[in-house]
């Protein structure tokens, strides 16, 4: 039963994205951005996919099953981000379409007029991505596993589902990610908000009981303490907040736009959205008294489920999950693969000003990319968390260089950008690979600052490079007349 | 002014979820059946909805081509 409802699922995912291609004709921006002819509704649809990942259904309520209040800054950061929106993608979108562009790398290059930083920024974009993409897949086969009692292997589950993604997003790009959202919001947004009522009430009788008997039981989950405590909260945030649009994909769904209006509203309509998440963490709250502890939080959804319900609801919940990691890993493997058809192999002789060629690689590409996602999900294992926060970390460092670029449009040179990028990568990868923290390498800094998020204290190195460069530059541009004179 | 009054709106989002953070990090008293912490974030996340629907409302309404 279940297993024939997960395949009901992906057969809808698949048709659904296959129709979506009809009475449409491909090139690299219908492909891509769906020639920027979306309305609000299928861009909220695009936006909100973000909300709804394997990541919420697995990470949020395996984070409130495990740890609890920190599990907080997943619902808040998203009405923050929203709200930035507001300001940050109306220009954006203007400023790609006054210019035609596709990709974010596209943007970095055309805005600080440097095809170098289009490369690198492309580069960046690939490498941060791929980890996400990987662990959309890994959350597929987990999920399948378990609804399916382990008669459909995770290894299986993601072959499977990875061949289909290849086959739909290779023909229909960016109107099978919009498609086949409508269907995942629908039926994610069901289950989740089923759970979160049925859990409670099963286990503990209603929401409010089980918060009485969890905090009389476990108070330390109500409040942010230690590790992640307040700075933790608040830098994590602060950061999420930032690097949420200076993902690539977050570009290409921000380009699909027709208008900036759909921005504008959406800024109102998604805080609201974001707000099912509560329901997330109520599952994850009342997996505690269902199914405790559990070796591998991120199964508490999927655990409670399979405890009190019976198959064909698992089936329907894992139907969902198929569809939570297909969606937003469709967009994932068109961003991907086309940057690097059009930031990579279109820069080589034999593709230049070859329209069709390039599209016919980006669409290609999708196999490789897929299969590289594929193997990752497969081998990786725990690693794929720590790549994506990484990956998150990485692509914040991006923000610094394209705010300035609007507020102060004629200060921000590409060497100036170059900097700020550079030292702010730089200093990540050092922090990451040394094992190091900014409190350990600077131990002066007081005690409360433990929980700094490393991406902050990355982006003051990145913004102080960038200040660096922006006033070597202004020196000599006013040296200059007086060294000709 | 009409542009300050907008950015100091999409400001009290931030304002209120991360600054009353710090007066709110306890899981008593419980305010519409959630502990004060949950309440506090959701608060604010449903609050933002309605403070970014008067930053648009105050939008200078552009020519029809912006949409």
């Amino acid at each position: 039963m279940a297993i024939a409802l997960i395949a009901l699922a992906f057969a809808l995912t698949l048709g659904l994205g296959l129709a979506s291609r009809i009475g449409k004709s491909m090139d690299l921006e219908q492909w891509t951005i769906g020639r920027r002819g979306f309305g609000t509704a299928i861009v909220f649809l695009l936006m909100a996919g973000e909300i709804y990942t394997t990541f919420t259904f697995l990470g949020a309520s395996g984070y409130a099953y495990g740890r609890g209040a920190p599990a907080l800054y997943i619902l808040g950061y998203g009405a923050l981000a929203y709200a930035l929106g507001y300001w940050l993608l109306p220009p954006i979108w203007r400023y790609a379409k006054a210019h035609a562009l596709i990709t974010q790398a596209d943007f970095f290059a055309h805005r600080f007029r440097s095809r170098g930083l289009g490369i690198a920024v492309g580069l960046l974009g690939v490498l941060a991505m791929l980890p996400y993409l990987a662990l959309q897949l890994e959350g597929l086969g987990l999920i399948v596993e378990i609804a399916t009692g382990g008669v459909i292997g995770a290894h299986t589950a993601i072959l499977i589902g990875t061949t289909g993604l290849v086959v739909y997003v290779s023909i229909s790009g960016i109107r099978a990610s919009a498609w086949t959202a409508v269907a995942k919001d629908i039926l994610v947004l069901g289950v989740v908000v089923f759970l979160g009522i049925y859990l409670p009430h099963r286990a503990y009788g209603g929401i409010e009981p089980m918060f009485h008997q969890l905090l009389a039981q476990r108070p330390e989950l109500f409040v942010l303490h230690g590790a992640q405590g307040l700075v933790w909260f608040i830098s994590t945030m602060l950061i999420s907040t930032l690097g949420f649009w200076m993902w690539p994909h977050a570009f290409a769904y921000t380009f699909s736009a027709r208008g900036e209006r759909a921005f504008r509203r959406n800024a109102i309509f998604l805080p609201i959205y974001q707000l099912i998440l509560l329901f997330v963490f109520f599952v994850g709250f009342a997996a505690i008294g269902i199914v405790p502890g559990l070796a591998k939080p991120d199964l508490a959804l999927l655990a409670a489920t399979a405890a009190t319900l019976p198959a064909w609801v698992l089936g329907i919940v894992g139907g969902a999950g198929v569809l939570a990691a297909l969606v937003p890993g469709s967009l994932l493997i068109i961003v991907t693969s086309a940057l690097l058809a059009k930031n990579g192999l279109a820069l080589l002789p034999a593709f230049t000003g070859q329209e069709k060629r390039i599209t016919f690689a980006a669409r290609l590409l999708v196999v490789p990319v897929a299969i590289a996602a594929a193997a990752f999900a497969m081998t990786g294992g725990a690693g794929i968390v720590g790549l994506l926060l990484l990956g998150y970390s990485y692509i914040t460092q991006l923000f610094p260089a394209l705010a300035l670029s609007f507020l102060t449009p004629r200060l921000i040179g590409r060497r100036a950008a170059f900097a700020g990028i550079g030292a702010g990568v730089v200093f990540v990868s050092l922090l990451t690979l040394t094992h190091q923290h900014v409190t350990t390498l600077l131990p002066f800094l007081p005690a409360g600052l433990a929980g700094l998020n490393d991406g902050v204290a990355a982006l003051i190195v990145n913004l102080s490079c960038l200040a660096l460069v922006v006033g070597f530059e202004q020196t000599l541009a006013r040296r200059r007349p007086v060294a000709r004179a | 002014m009409r542009r300050l009054l907008q950015v100091f709106l999409t400001l009290l989002p931030f304002a209120g979820m991360l600054g009353g953070a710090f007066f709110t990090n306890r899981g008593e008293p419980f305010v519409l059946g959630l502990p004060l912490l949950y309440f506090w974030i959701a608060l604010w996340v449903v609050v933002t909805a309605p403070i970014m629907a008067l930053v648009y409302a105050l939008e200078v309404k552009p020519s029809r081509k912006g949409r």
